[in-house]
Order: structure tokens, then C-alpha cells, then sequence
């Protein structure tokens, strides 16, 4: 596999960007935002009717059997109009879980409807202070306990949990639509990502056996974080596009503020975090596909997508001025969204601290 | 740099590994240490002309003229390799990089042959006449005068930073022509030789104590019209054609500075409080940071050296490398000297850039200018790859000389 698209995965982009850029509306996300646990359903159906939300299942379970590297175009497609659907990361989370840790009961029962949409995933790993750590138990095949702000956990259809059983962390996985699972939407500053709380109170759960949960939730993570760095770079990259066309028409003292190195410096510099973005992507996606290093590629391209995002939609809005501030404008719904990205698979100091470990053990 | 690359790629690299390590006893970094610059100069004589002797030395230059034949992805891998070993190349670096290149495309074939496998053999040193001490950034605005006199030209005038121009034999040079022109047109370009009468070189001590750059002084130098290469005025175009030659600048993952696994070992037995800096998160943050920038700079050099096999144009993306590891050295580099406490204060000139940190922050300063400030690079990412428009330029359109009326 090389850095470079094939034909075919060209296509797929164009594909997927024609698609997105005709059914895609900032006043549909607009509306999102206003409505506590609304998301954008237009636009799921619309990845259902692609078959995007199996891209990365194996078509035995009705999925299309692609690579990471189609996951990922998809991804930063998804990014790039702000999509108001959290899902094809959460849900391609359950399915790898399911893949590497199910047993073939398990993925026969959960990966088709995965595969085809029909469910939606969640991933429910952090206790309510960031930490990788099981706020709920198992026992005797009941899960009881609290998930703090789990994404697409209001809409999801079937979820996977740390929890605790005993001495051991497990994962477990959870079908949500039963008696004893509570969800209580949160109003959040970027509604359309489905965050809620769940509450178990002796569903019916069944145990990923055979490993420890919190390496697993660690490994699930970095799996995550791969398809969902080019969700923020696809953002990012809109980012940079926004301000350039408004710092090419934008005129000041006789000239369009482009000319201004002032402003044509802040979007150079958007243009090198999202390449060092986007190369820290690259290499993950192949460690990804080819069970690399996953680990120093994935904490490091969450780190550069982060920062990237983070830069390109705060510096887009600046190059805006004042209109850039308002509601009707495009800038803020990625200003929100590269917040809530940069916090979904944990912090950007999390992933530091992951890296700057995984490194001290490489050259010991 | 690490990454993912081709079988064909990695066939080569070991190729030219196994070739060059039997020769690292007698021409590498540590038998290169204590020499003086006269004395790693003929080693490195001897060293350019042993490669050319194999075939490796101007790897995608035509055998004709003393290259190696063949392609420019080799060369690439080549120059990756050699840099590991630490052999004498930096003398051959500008003269084989860009002014002999310059010549196979525009010197007549008997100067070619005269002029072209010497330097390859590494026997002539070239050097470029560009920068002046009024026009660095602003390439067009140089002053140094080339007046016609029959068929000969007389050059005027002074360049500056004009690197190992104190062991060079020949350079090539951009002089003004016609001043009456507007600043780009009156330009034009030629070879010289840096032993004629009037060329005086005088070396410039930089602020790390070393002196590979130099102020050329041309006082009245006679050349022949037949060193002239293009057109008269077209001068301008073939010296951006000289800075395009090198398409592809590699660069090693560390900057050409101390490496990220040198940073990590130094944490680790430095202290702060008693207790290992490794632990201090400040110290871990920079970590982080710098391994993130090499995991990204990295694909993109795998990407580009894929697209120079298929022989395609490798994306502009590289243009971020200079700018972003010279920054990044700078912070890590002030950063490993804090960490040492008071003796980080001590340096040791003899070594390199590599070897400490004291080096590695001493010389970037100038890395952050040469070969483009980050200012103008900035520029070069905005109006080239994103289509900024350009600058407010007052110049344009003036003839050169009703310039600054």
C-alpha cells in the first residue's frame, strides 16, 4: 500500500464530495445545534444509501470490505462539511471492537446491521474525569452503573462499555434499546454530536472475553482516533479554504487583505499543520491496515489533528473579522466542532502523555 | 527519514549501505574528528573522487560528463545514506548541487567536457554569486554590474554569503547588466573564474565561530562573453532555474540537529528538583510535540520520494520542512540547554551541529534565513501553493536605476 490514492479511491472522494457538497446545509447543523439531541438525519440516510457506514466491515458481514485508507476519505469528507452525524466513527468503533475481540456468535448478530446502518455504535470508555477508567460493573451478565457524556449514545443502538467485573476491567457490549438502560440527553455546544449520559441499572450485557479492558479500551481508542484525525483534518482543510476565499474578496485600505502578511502568514501556517496533520495520517492509516505501530502513529496524528483543527477554525475566524462571529456565518460550526473532536477520543494531554510513555519504552 | 517506501527503494538503500560502510573507517565521523578544514577538505577530495570512481557521485548526471547515470530517486537515497556515516561532503554540496547542473543546460559541449568532470571528480570546487549585501530575499535588486567591453564583460561589485567561496575555482554569478531596465530584466548570468585577477575573497566569522561563507569582492574582473550562459537579460531566469534544480531538499528527520532519541536520553539523566526531567511535563510536552512534527514530515518525504519513482512531480508540501524543524530545533535546542543547569553554558567548537545542543542552537539562527527566510517561505506557501496575491511592491514596473529617486 503507498501514500498515494488509487483511481478508484479518487473516485470514491469525488464521489463522497459531490454527494456531501449538494446535501450538505449549515442550516441544517444550525438547527441542530439549537435542539438538544437532534442530528442531522438527511445526511445519515445519506451515508446509509453509499454503504459508507460498512465501508470498513468485511463483506461477510454485509460490509464493503474497504481498506482504513477508504474509511479515512470518507472521514475527511464527512469533516470538511461539518457533518451533523457522529456516527461513522462511533460506529466503525463498535464493529472494530467486535472484529478483533468478538466471538463469531457476536459479530454474526451485530455487525450486519452495523454494517448497513440500520444500528448506530457507541463507545463508552471514560469515567466523568477523562481517565480511561470502568465507571460501571458487571456481574452475573448485568451491567449497572453511570457513562458520563457518551457520544451518539442518545441515538446508538448497542454500545461498548469498560467495565468492571470483579478485580478486572472487561469490555462488554451492551444493546441499549431494553429495560434498565436510561439515557439523559446534555446540552452540549455542539448538539448534533448525540452526547448523553447513560444509565444502567441491570441490562443485559455480554463480556468481549479473553483480555484486559483497558488495554483493549487503549487500543480501541487508536484505532478510533485514525479515521476520526481525518474527519479533523477534512475540517481543518475547509478551514484554510474558508479564509483564503474571504482573504482574496475581503477588500481594506485599496487592496484584498490577502496581500497582508499578516493575514497570508496565519494561513501558511494552516496550511503546514494541516500537511504535518495529514502526513501523521498517512503513516497511522498504514500502521492501521498493516498492524504497525499504532500506538506512536495514532497518539501522534491525534495530537496533529487537534492542533491543526483547533488552529485553522479559531484563525479563520479572525481573518473573517466581526461577521466571522456571528450565528449565520459557517466559521463557528467549526470552531465547536474541532472542540468537541479534540475532546471525543480524550484530550489532547492524554494523547501527549501516551506518546511521550510509548517513547521512553522505545528508547530505553 | 523513516516511513513506508518501496521494495525497489529499500533494495537501493541497502545496496548503497553495504557499499559505503567499509568505508567508513577511513572517511566517516570519527576519522574525520580533530581534522581542521583544510585537512577534512583533501579527505574530501579523495572521498568525491572515490565515488566517482563507483558511479555515485552526480548519480542522475549523464556518464559523459563523470555522473553516474542514473536516476534522481538514487541520488536521494545515496545522500540519505552518506549522511549517516558522516563522510566529508559538505565542500561538494552548492557546487555539485546546483552551478554544474547549470552548466549541462547551458554551457556550449567543449565547456561542458572541459569544466563538468573535474568538479565531479571533485578536483574544482564551484560556488554561486547570488546574494549581495543590498539584495538577499530581493534577489533582483543586486547590484554588482556587468559591463559590456567588446567581447568581454567586466564585473563590479560585491556578493555576500557566498558559501566555501574560499576553496572554490569557478563560480557562477548574476550581475546587472542594463540598469536602465526594470529590476528583473536587466539581469544577466555567467560563469568566472575565482582565481582571475580582481576576485578577492574575504571570509565572514559567524556567530558560531565558523566561516564556510564569504564576501566576494569583484574589482574590475575581465570574462569573456563566451562565460556568458543564456541569453543577455535573461539572467534572472536562469538563476530561478539554478535554485529549481534541487526540486527535492532532503532533509533528516532531526533538522540536520541532534536527534529526538538524544533529547529523551538527556531527560532522562537531567534533573529538576532532584527528580528526573523526563518526568517534568513541560519537558515531556516538547517531546511529544517534536515526534509529532517527525511522524508528519516523514510521510511526506516517503510521499515524495513514491512520486519521484513514478516519475512524477512531488507535491509542494515539502516547502513546510525548513521552517518548521529550524523553528522546532531552536525551542528543543534552548530547552537541552536549560536542562544541563550551569554547564549547559559550556560548548565545545570543534564539534558539529549533531553532536550538542550548544552547536545545534548556535547555528540556526542562520538556518532560519538561508536558502529563504521563514518569512518569505511563509510567502512562498501563501502565493504559490494557496494563490495569495503578492506583496504591495512599490518597484515594480521602475527601471532599476530611477529606483530610491
Amino acid at each position: 500500500m503507498a501514500y498515494e490514492l488509487t483511481e478508484e479511491q479518487l473516485l470514491i472522494r469525488d464521489e463522497a464530495r459531490k454527494l456531501l457538497e449538494k446535501n450538505y446545509s449549515g442550516d441544517a447543523l444550525r438547527r441542530c445545534l439549537e435542539t438538544e439531541g437532534e442530528y442531522d438525519r438527511n445526511l445519515w440516510q445519506a451515508c446509509r444509501d453509499m454503504g459508507w457506514t460498512g465501508i470498513a466491515v468485511p463483506e461477510t458481514f454485509g460490509g464493503l470490505g474497504l481498506s482504513p485508507v477508504e474509511l479515512g476519505i470518507i472521514a475527511e469528507e464527512l469533516g470538511r462539511v461539518c457533518a451533523g452525524v457522529p456516527f461513522l466513527v462511533t460506529s466503525y468503533g463498535v464493529a472494530s471492537a467486535l472484529l478483533a475481540w468478538g466471538s463469531a456468535e457476536q459479530q454474526s448478530k451485530y455487525l450486519p446491521p452495523l454494517a448497513g446502518g440500520e444500528h448506530i455504535g457507541a463507545v463508552a470508555l471514560f469515567d466523568a474525569k477523562g481517565n480511561i477508567r470502568p465507571t460501571l460493573a458487571i456481574e452475573g451478565g448485568k451491567l449497572r452503573g453511570e457513562a458520563v457524556a457518551v457520544i451518539a449514545g442518545l441515538h446508538a443502538d448497542v454500545a461498548i462499555v469498560l467495565a468492571r467485573r470483579g478485580d478486572e476491567a472487561v469490555l462488554a457490549l451492551v444493546e441499549l434499546a431494553q429495560p434498565g438502560v436510561d439515557r439523559r440527553a446534555l446540552q452540549t455546544f455542539d448538539n448534533s454530536r448525540g452526547a448523553a449520559t447513560l444509565t444502567f441499572d441491570g441490562a443485559a450485557a455480554e463480556v468481549l472475553e479473553g483480555g484486559d479492558g483497558g488495554n483493549r479500551a487503549a487500543a480501541l481508542l487508536e484505532r478510533m482516533a485514525v479515521p476520526l484525525a481525518f474527519e479533523q483534518i477534512g475540517g481543518s482543510d475547509r478551514c484554510l479554504e474558508m479564509a483564503r476565499a474571504y482573504a482574496l474578496e475581503r477588500q481594506a485600505f485599496g487592496q484584498p487583505i490577502g496581500k497582508f502578511q499578516a493575514i497570508k502568514h496565519r494561513i501558511a501556517e494552516m496550511y503546514s499543520l494541516n500537511q504535518i496533520a495529514r502526513g501523521n495520517a498517512l503513516a497511522a492509516t498504514l500502521d492501521l491496515a498493516s498492524d504497525g505501530d499504532l500506538t506512536r502513529s495514532a497518539s501522534a496524528v491525534r495530537i496533529a489533528a487537534i492542533k491543526a483543527y483547533e488552529f485553522s477554525s479559531k484563525e479563520n475566524i479572525q481573518v473573517h473579522g466581526g461577521i466571522g462571529g456571528t450565528w449565520e456565518m459557517d466559521c463557528h460550526l467549526h470552531y465547536r466542532r474541532s472542540r468537541a473532536l479534540a475532546l471525543e477520543l480524550g484530550p489532547v494531554l492524554l494523547w501527549k502523555e501516551r506518546l511521550v510513555s510509548h517513547l521512553e519504552r522505545q528508547y530505553a | 527519514m523513516s516511513g513506508y517506501e518501496s521494495p525497489e527503494i529499500t533494495a537501493y538503500r541497502q545496496q548503497v549501505r553495504a557499499w559505503l560502510e567499509p568505508h567508513a573507517a577511513k572517511y566517516g565521523a570519527s576519522a574525520r574528528r580533530g581534522l581542521d578544514m583544510d585537512q577534512n577538505l583533501a579527505l574530501g577530495r579523495e572521498w568525491q573522487a572515490l565515488k566517482a570512481a563507483n558511479g555515485y557521485a552526480c548519480i542522475n548526471l549523464p556518464r559523459q560528463y563523470g555522473g553516474g547515470g542514473g536516476t534522481e530517486l538514487q541520488k536521494i537515497i545515496f545522500a540519505d545514506e552518506e549522511a549517516r556515516f558522516g563522510f566529508p561532503t559538505v565542500f561538494f554540496g552548492v557546487s555539485l548541487g546546483m552551478p554544474v547542473p547549470i552548466m549541462l543546460m547551458h554551457a556550449t559541449e567543449e565547456q561542458k567536457q572541459k569544466y563538468v568532470p573535474p568538479a565531479i571528480r571533485g578536483e574544482t570546487i564551484w560556488c554561486q554569486l547570488f546574494s549581495e549585501p543590498a539584495a538577499g530575499s530581493d534577489l533582483a535588486g543586486l547590484r554588482t554590474r556587468a559591463i559590456r567591453d567588446g567581447d568581454n564583460w567586466i564585473l563590479r561589485g560585491q556578493k555576500v554569503w557566498t558559501t566555501y567561496a574560499q576553496y572554490s575555482d569557478y563560480g557562477v554569478i548574476v550581475a546587472r547588466s542594463d540598469p536602465s531596465q526594470v529590476k528583473h530584466a536587466g539581469l544577466t548570468y555567467f560563469f568566472v573564474d575565482m582565481h582571475a585577477p580582481g576576485v578577492e575573497v574575504r571570509p565572514i566569522k559567524m556567530l558560531g565561530g565558523d566561516s564556510e561563507v564569504n564576501e566576494v569582492f569583484f574589482n574590475d574582473v575581465v570574462i569573456p562573453d563566451s562565460q556568458r550562459l543564456g541569453p543577455v537579460g535573461g539572467g534572472f531566469k536562469v538563476a530561478m532555474q539554478t535554485l529549481m534544480i534541487e526540486r527535492y531538499a532532503g532533509m533528516d528527520e532531526s533538522g540536520f540537529g541532534p536527534s529526538l532519541e538524544q533529547f529523551i536520553r538527556l531527560a532522562r539523566t537531567a534533573e529538576l528538583n532532584g527528580k528526573p526531567a523526563i518526568g517534568n511535563d513541560l519537558v515531556r510536552n516538547e517531546i511529544a510535540e517534536w515526534a509529532v512534527v517527525q511522524g508528519g514530515l516523514g510521510a511526506i518525504q516517503s510521499k515524495a520520494l513514491g512520486a519521484i519513482e513514478r516519475g512524477a512531480e512531488p507535491g509542494p508540501e515539502a516547502s513546510i520542512f525548513k521552517p518548521v524543524l529550524a523553528n522546532l530545533r531552536q525551542r528543543i535546542s534552548a530547552l537541552a540547554i536549560d536542562l544541563q543547569g550551569n554547564a549547559g553554558l559550556v560548548d565545545d567548537p570543534e564539534l558539529g551541529p549533531r553532536d550538542t545542543f550548544q552547536r545545534s542552537w548556535l547555528e540556526v539562527p542562520t538556518l532560519r534565513i538561508a536558502g529563504g527566510s521563514d518569512e518569505m517561505l511563509a510567502n512562498t506557501v501563501a502565493e504559490k501553493i494557496l494563490g495569495l496575491p503578492q506583496d504591495y511592491r512599490p518597484d515594480k514596473g521602475t527601471p532599476f536605476d530611477q529606483l530610491n529617486k
